[in-house]
């Protein structure tokens, strides 16, 4: 514990002192001996005695402290400034108080219409692939059920072009599904993206597709290379376009509506936001 | 503030009592100055040891240094690894401790000053004498910065370097050791008045417990240190399979020690953020109690997770299996630290200057090395990228994006208290930047080396293995961070003089050392307050609402 000054206005300090240098050094010098020359290791030691004594010698009582003189009164701390008064409290609707953003937000339902119209759109572009390359609508269809399918990749193409009815189910389960859940990812993140003119539809239109696209397309190899063999890619790109600018399409136009405000909670009595 | 303008004012004494000033001082503050200087002139040291090794690497099947380039390659990973984790990380964070711990719990000194003084030197000395190994014949040591048997025996390592290698961190490890000590008495029993054990900064709570592992890790190394001299000096076979030895006893030795090493360097950074993130959010640190109980059950854990290091020697499955799972403990009480850090910044009014930047880089960065740590944690994992770039990547992740970004935070906060001047806010910007983006182009792209099967500390490698571009990109990324190094120094040194002056508190902090004068005196405080919450000077600054009436 440190004790107060004294009257005279001294404070007791331990004094400056060789010794630890000189312990080290001998310490050293000693390490260094043993890999190289004894002699090196003999002054090391010789060293290290000299500077235990003279360190020891510094414990004895009255030796060893100095007292420091106070610095003077134009050095001393700046006295702290206590200001008077309780800390305000953060609230909702304050400035200062952080937004909830953003302020206005689609609707769920606008995530789910935009799902539902990108979902009815993109079979367009992927049967037109179907037909115009003689393989037929089912194609596609087929593949899709792949993704959950194992048996799939061990088919035939002459297999593939055929309707089976599992396989058309399962692709209906996967195309509504994955449809629902990136309209409502659209729903939530159109409206967080910069603002400026045509930024949603760039985003939703362009990036986000582009962005899942190429992950599946690296998941794809890793996960089922026979099926991406089988995949007509610029195809693949075309319509994942489609399903992007239609939901983006859909989401932006509906009206949005403000976030909730967070009622019936108060906040803690304890200062935890600091606003002095 | 008026300060800085009357100190020019005093005569100051010619410089050979100025040096035998600083050569004879057991004054915490300027011991810790020295420490963290000695730790930035190894970081130069390292640094271009680091740049070398990348240079080096850059093109397949180069040699930069001719004839003797797969020789010096070793030696140079050897020294860089060497150098930065006991050269310059471990004193860094020691020398801040030591600057710091004494003021923030309100004491005059360290419990024993002299010792203080003799770990320093020690710490010199042992980088000297392992520095020395440059003079020799055979030049430096060639056996890694872990140094497995059998590379360290006789037989593969003839020349002196590997014994001055050991001589150095021997001697460097007594000064460790003496910190650890001096740490734990001062912190356990010079607090001022009023602040219990509960109520310390927490930066004071992780130096607690970093010095608890220094206490359990250290002598081990020490030991095996003292194992590799007799076997070389004297011929013992500790560690000499031929002859009943056993090379797996030092990988044991070693990493018990090795692993608590990676928390020594980490806890103390995991303080300084600690410290920085509420005063620049303008909140206190969010779940004190969770985050203290975190930091002791990583000085826990940490003790017995040391064999995920040796995966791949075949340890028995169980073994395996216990190590993983310990292993993966350790993310339980970080993740809750990295939370309460961003519950910390939640809804505050954050301030964006340089300590902050760095925190957040910190925050960014480390997730980033924890996880890959994650998954190295999953013995299976190990087995395919151990001993890869993989490996390298990762724990460059924790270390330069964990420990430096955060001594960088730490240096950028205590600065102006050390110094009285503030550091420059626009070439701190200059270094975060570069550093940010040399750091994740050099550390990066080893990732994906590692994945693709590059070996570490191979001196090349040929070009149709696929890794010629991940290489360039990390060696560019180097240089692009170099800079950034040497921008912190100048800033160190320039504002040492030029630096606008910084008051006592400059950033309007909680902390007791802000209560005294920047620099302070050598005595620190003339009279030490009563403490009666962790943030005593909130307390002083709001006195109709002080913490202490919210603190259990
Ligand atoms: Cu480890």
């Amino acid at each position: 514990m440190a004790e107060p000054s004294n009257p005279q206005g001294n404070v007791e300090l331990p004094a400056a002192t060789v010794w630890p240098l000189v312990l080290a050094a001998g310490l050293a010098l000693a390490g260094l001996g043993l890999a190289t020359s004894a002699l090196l290791s003999v002054v090391g030691l010789a060293l290290m005695v000299t500077a235990v004594v003279g360190w020891v010698a510094e414990l004895l009582p009255g030796r060893g402290h100095v007292a420091v003189p106070l610095a003077g009164v134009e050095r001393r701390p700046v006295p702290v400034k206590p200001l008077p008064g309780r800390v305000e409290q953060l609230r909702p609707g304050m400035p200062g108080h952080r937004f909830r953003l953003p302020e206005k937000v689609h609707p769920i339902s606008a995530g789910i219409r935009g799902g539902l119209v990108g979902g009815l759109l993109m079979p367009i572009p992927a049967l037109t692939y179907g037909i115009t390359s003689g393989h037929g609508p089912w194609l596609p269809i087929n593949l899709l059920a792949g993704l959950l399918l194992p048996r799939v990749e061990t088919q035939t193409l002459a297999e593939l072009e055929q309707f089976q009815w599992t396989l058309f189910l399962v692709a209906c389960g996967i195309h509504v599904v994955i449809s629902l859940t990136i309209g409502l990812l659209y729903g939530v993140l159109l409206p967080t993206v910069p603002a400026f003119p045509g930024a949603q539809l760039l985003a939703g239109g362009l990036i986000l597709p582009a962005m899942w696209t190429g992950a599946s397309y690296g998941l794809m190899g890793v996960l089922n290379p026979a099926l991406r063999e089988h995949v007509h890619w610029p195809w693949y790109v075309v319509s994942q376009l489609v399903f992007g600018v239609a939901a983006a399409i859909v989401v932006v136009r509906t009206e949005r509506v403000a976030v909730a405000p967070i009622v019936g909670r108060e906040l803690p009595p304890a200062p935890r936001e600091d606003r002095a | 503030m008026a300060t800085i303008e009357r100190e020019s004012h005093v005569e100051s004494p010619p410089w050979p009592a100025r040096v035998h000033d600083w050569l004879t001082t057991v004054d915490h503050k300027k011991l810790g100055i020295m420490y963290v200087a000695l730790a930035m002139g190894f970081l130069i040291i390292g640094g271009i040891e680091a740049l070398l090794i990348r240079w080096q690497l850059m093109w397949p099947e180069s040699r930069i240094f001719g004839q003797d380039t797969p020789t010096l390659f070793n030696q140079l990973f050897t020294l860089h690894g060497t150098t930065m984790v006991f050269l310059v990380g471990m004193p860094v964070l020691i020398g801040m401790a030591n600057y710091l711990v004494p003021l923030m719990i309100g004491a005059r000194d360290m419990a024993f000053p002299r010792l203080n003084a003799l770990g320093l030197w020690t710490t010199l000395f042992g980088g000297l004498v392992l520095y020395l190994s440059f003079l020799t014949p055979g030049g430096p040591p060639a056996i890694g910065w872990f140094a497995y048997a059998p590379l360290t025996g006789h037989t593969f390592a003839r020349d002196v370097g590997t014994d001055l290698w050991a001589m150095g961190l021997l001697v460097s490890g007594v000064g460790t050791i003496g910190a650890g000590v001096n740490f734990l008495a001062t912190i356990l029993a010079m607090r001022a008045p009023g602040m219990t054990l509960g109520k310390v900064p927490f930066f004071v709570w992780t130096i607690l417990w970093t010095s608890v592992q220094i206490l359990l890790a250290i002598p081990p190394l020490t030991a095996a240190l003292i194992m590799v001299v007799l076997d070389r000096q004297l011929g013992a076979h500790f560690f000499d399979a031929a002859n009943g030895g056993s090379p797996y006893l030092w990988q044991h030795l070693f990493w018990f020690f090795g692993h608590p090493e990676v928390y020594i360097l980490i806890l103390p950074v995991f303080g300084i953020i600690s410290e920085v993130i509420p005063v620049f959010s303008r909140k206190v640190l969010f779940g004190y109690e969770f985050m203290a109980a975190a930091t002791m059950g990583i000085a826990f854990i940490a003790m017995g997770v040391w064999a995920h290091h040796m995966y791949c020697v075949g340890l028995a499955r169980t073994v395996d299996i216990y190590f993983a799972a310990a292993s993966l403990l350790v993310s339980i009480p970080t993740g809750i630290k990295m939370f309460n850090w961003l519950a910390t910044m939640y809804g505050g009014r954050i301030r964006f200057t340089a300590p902050m930047l760095f925190a957040i880089g910190f925050l960014a960065m480390f997730l980033i090395g924890g996880l890959t740590g994650i998954m190295l944690a999953v013995a299976p994992v190990d087995f395919q990228v151990s001993d890869t770039y993989f490996v390298v990547g990762h724990f460059h992740f924790t270390l330069i994006g964990g420990t430096l970004f955060g001594v960088f935070a730490g240096i950028y906060y205590w600065y102006p208290k050390v110094t009285g001047r503030m550091l420059s806010e626009t070439l701190a910007r200059w270094q975060f930047w570069l550093l940010l983006v040399g750091f994740l182009l050099t550390f990066g792209p080893m990732h994906v080396s590692g994945v693709l099967g590059m070996p570490r500390r191979i001196y090349t490698y040929l070009p149709d293995r696929g890794w010629d571009v991940w290489n360039q990109i990390s060696t560019i990324g180097a240089l692009i961070q170099a800079p950034s190094y040497l921008i912190f120094v100048w800033n160190l040194m320039a504002s040492l003089r030029s630096g606008p002056p910084a008051g006592d508190d400059p950033w309007d902090a909680w902390t007791l050392e802000w209560a005294t004068t920047s620099p302070p005196p050598p005595y620190n405080f003339e009279e030490v307050p009563t403490v009666r919450s962790r943030r005593p000077l909130w307390d002083f600054k709001h006195p109709d609402d002080p913490d202490w009436k919210y603190e259990g």
